[in-house]
């Protein structure tokens, strides 16, 4: 009689596991409620990365926020591996931490999943922060649709031409100039593979805010206004993937797909250029002794005397999670402050986003290299943000419309295949995505 | 004084068998335990998943079986995958089985120092899997990689290992027997559970050396030769760290793996529910080709003391 009621409850506890190993996962955690709080809470969490881009961020955000809670410990925790998969799962099992990295490519996703809350209402309530200073453009990263305020934007990050002098100088090429021209670029390209054996450009070329201009250069778009219509096959957007590919098919200036350089190209002088935002600069000011010279100059125009760049930004939000958003909210506003943002600059960890910093002149003054830091600055003219896709279809970082483009560009430099019938092969996937959702 | 069970009283005789049982269920419980969270569980939970749209940051909601249709009539990636799968696995059984057998021949020749070299050809199973694609990764390498240098001291072109469309499968199918170790040891086993007498009568038959392989040794194996066919089947069709690490799926998705679009489909589109699906039409077609095998070996299996 016994062994059958342990065998009963060997059972039952078996069952009820099971079922809590099968229960379908808790819904995401609605935004809590604004509420000023008086006890504070003992402990932070606060979700980042590290590396050289970043470290001195963390670290004075931190500082800046410990001098005013003294008592409030602050809880580092390393977000490592991929982000989106990191950050989803967390979000998932509610285990984020208060204030969470972010990138622009998160900020619509996580805020319709209710990951992170729209600090807007913490911001107008909060007589020391304005954010009228700060760049529209970069501003609208952080925003769904227009509305709210879902990411406090770190730096102006604005992709810049970085080059190689001293590979420019061996191939007798002149050095780029804010004039330069993208045939002139190509032309000084080739002439530095045929002396030095140096690529000029030491990637693949699928990252958006290197393609993308190139369509909206001659005078393509990636999207209809409206968000319903994909343009990647008509002739103009055509037309300038064809000019980008040619790097690679053509002129081969771009690094073949399966050649190795042994570390990022660019950093070990086996490409002359590197179309990136300010943040490496850090790093590479740290090498030493530095490999070669370098500056920065603005992108080159197109042949319609354009010139178009991508820009994007990092940034923190604050999570559902959170336990206390108004001290949250008192951590990441400092993000944002002159103080904050000059103090990023000094570090070569950034381009500051407040607008009263544009022409500071200790930013101005900042020991070389690059010598032509304000580069940075002048090239936001000419930036574009990443187009978002509304819909499941994934965005021009990841999902489908990732996928398909990609596929698209290996089509073209792998496959030998014709541009236009590989990007109106993923103009298509996309679209048929987009009318499915 | 010996007490025989006849002498225990039927009471305490009840209580002890029951108590035996208790402690046998208490014994498997963390292995069953186990099992149900985390085999089971999952299971049970992904074919769930697998008609929804759960894409982990947001709720699930049901939606039939549109997973399933919309892989077998809309994903073109799973055509391709699929495509890249059979033909990885059908190479790597063929190549693998041959070259494993081979070798296992080799390893049981009465020679000195035996064990070492049993020994040495196992070192590659012990290395793990992601160590192993970093290793083969440097040595496909076409600017500094060891293989093109020795094939050029040779006189030989440079092959583009892992950069050529024409080759990646071919040289992620080399790293793979060369992982096949275990494959090889239970090779090893089976040629030495082959009764010495069977070969030595072969021999007084007059049967030569192969006359004697394949007529004795390759029937008397065939039992292991099917154990090592079923799970190196089941294991290509499970093949993804390899091409994570060393091609990414390239290039231009020619090592784009059924498991690799399976991973990218759950963990870089966050398409949970759709990812359950191909996992479900993953173990259909695994479940299907064992089936297969199965249904084949009365015509090619013989077992010990079997008459046909």
């Amino acid at each position: 009689m016994k062994s059958r009621l342990y065998c009963a409850l060997t059972a039952m506890v078996m069952f009820g596991l099971a079922l809590t190993a099968c229960s379908a996962p808790a819904p995401a955690a609605k935004a809590p409620e604004v509420v000023a709080t008086k006890v504070l809470p003992k402990e932070f969490r606060f979700g980042t990365l590290e590396g050289d881009f970043i470290n001195n961020v963390n670290r004075m955000i931190i500082e800046e926020f410990q001098a005013k809670y003294p008592g409030v410990e602050v809880k580092k925790e390393v977000l490592s591996g991929d982000l989106m998969q990191v950050l989803s799962a967390q979000a998932a099992a509610g285990s984020l931490a208060d204030v969470v990295f972010l990138a622009d490519l998160f900020v619509v996703p996580f805020a319709q999943a209710k990951i992170t809350i729209d600090m807007e209402p913490l911001a107008k309530a909060d007589p020391d922060f304005d954010l009228g200073g700060v760049y529209e453009n970069m501003l609208a990263l952080s925003k769904v649709e227009g509305k709210g305020l879902y990411m406090i934007p770190s730096s102006y990050d604005v992709v810049t031409m970085y080059y190689n002098q001293d590979l420019f100088a061996a191939a007798g090429a002149p050095l780029p100039t804010a004039a330069s021209t993208w045939k002139e670029i190509v032309d000084s390209c080739k002439l530095i593979l045929e002396k030095t054996k140096a690529y000029c450009i030491g990637n693949d070329g699928k990252w958006w805010a290197t393609y993308v201009p190139f369509i909206e250069g001659y005078g393509g778009k990636v999207l209809s206004a409206d968000g319903k219509k994909v343009l990647l096959s008509s002739s103009e957007s055509l037309a300038g993937l064809q000019a980008y590919t040619d790097m690679w098919t053509k002129d081969g200036i771009g690094k073949p797909a399966d050649f190795d350089c042994g570390g990022d190209c660019f950093t070990v002088g086996k490409a002359a250029l590197n179309f990136t935002i300010p943040g490496p600069m850090n790093a590479l000011r740290k090498l030493n002794p530095q490999p070669f010279k370098w500056d920065v100059e603005v992108i080159p125009s197109f042949p319609n005397g354009k010139k178009v760049t991508g820009m994007g930004t990092y940034g923190f939000g604050i999570s559902a999670n959170a336990k206390d958003p108004e001290l949250a909210w008192q951590f990441i506003k400092a993000l944002l402050s002159v103080k904050t943002q000059k103090a990023i600059a000094m570090d070569y960890s950034g381009m500051p986003l407040q607008k009263s910093l544009r022409k500071d002149a200790d930013i101005l003054a900042l020991a070389g290299p690059p010598d032509n830091i304000e580069a940075f600055m002048s090239n936001g003219e000419n930036g574009i943000t990443p187009q978002y896709f509304p819909g499941k279809c994934g965005s021009l970082y990841a999902g489908q419309i990732n996928t398909e483009i990609n596929d698209a560009f290996d089509a073209v430099v792998i496959s030998k295949k014709s541009v236009t019938e590989a990007f109106t092969t993923a103009n298509d996937n996309i679209q048929a995505c987009l009318d499915g959702n | 004084m010996a007490v025989t069970v006849a002498h225990i009283p039927e009471k305490i005789r009840r209580q002890t068998s029951w108590t035996a049982t208790l402690r046998g269920y208490l014994f498997i419980l963390p292995v069953v335990l186990g099992l149900i969270i985390w085999t089971f569980g999952p299971m049970v939970a992904s074919a769930y998943y697998s008609f929804t749209d759960y894409k982990i940051i947001f709720p699930a909601g049901f939606v039939g079986a549109k997973n399933y249709i919309n892989l077998f009539t809309r994903d073109k990636q799973f055509i391709n995958s699929l495509s890249v799968t059979i033909r990885y696995a059908i190479m790597f059984v063929a190549l693998g089985q041959v070259t494993c057998l081979a070798l296992a021949v080799l390893l049981t020749q009465k020679v000195r120092g035996m064990d070492f070299f049993r020994t040495f050809f196992y070192l590659p199973i012990i290395v793990p899997y992601v160590a192993s694609s970093v290793l083969w990764k440097y040595l496909y390498n076409k600017e500094f990689g060891p293989i093109d240098g020795f094939l050029e001291l040779l006189g030989l072109p440079a092959v583009n290992w892992l950069g050529s469309q024409d080759t990646v499968l071919l040289a992620l199918v080399l790293m793979s027997v060369w992982s096949s170790a275990t494959t090889t040891i239970i090779y090893v086993a089976g040629l030495q559970h082959i009764p010495e007498e069977l070969l030595d009568a072969a021999k007084i038959d007059g049967g030569n050396g192969v006359q004697r392989f394949i007529y004795v040794t390759m029937p008397m194996l065939s039992p292991t030769i099917f154990f090592n066919v079923v799970t190196a089947v089941i294991g290509a069709f499970q093949f993804f760290t390899p091409a994570f690490i060393m091609t990414e799926g390239g290039p231009a998705k020619a090592t784009y793996f059924y498991n690799y679009n399976l991973y990218e489909k759950a963990f870089k589109w966050l398409e949970m529910g759709y990812a359950s699906a191909m996992a479900w039409v993953l173990f259909a077609i695994i479940l299907f080709l064992t089936f297969l095998i199965f249904r084949s070996s009365p015509l090619w299996v013989y077992y010990d003391g079997e008459v046909r």
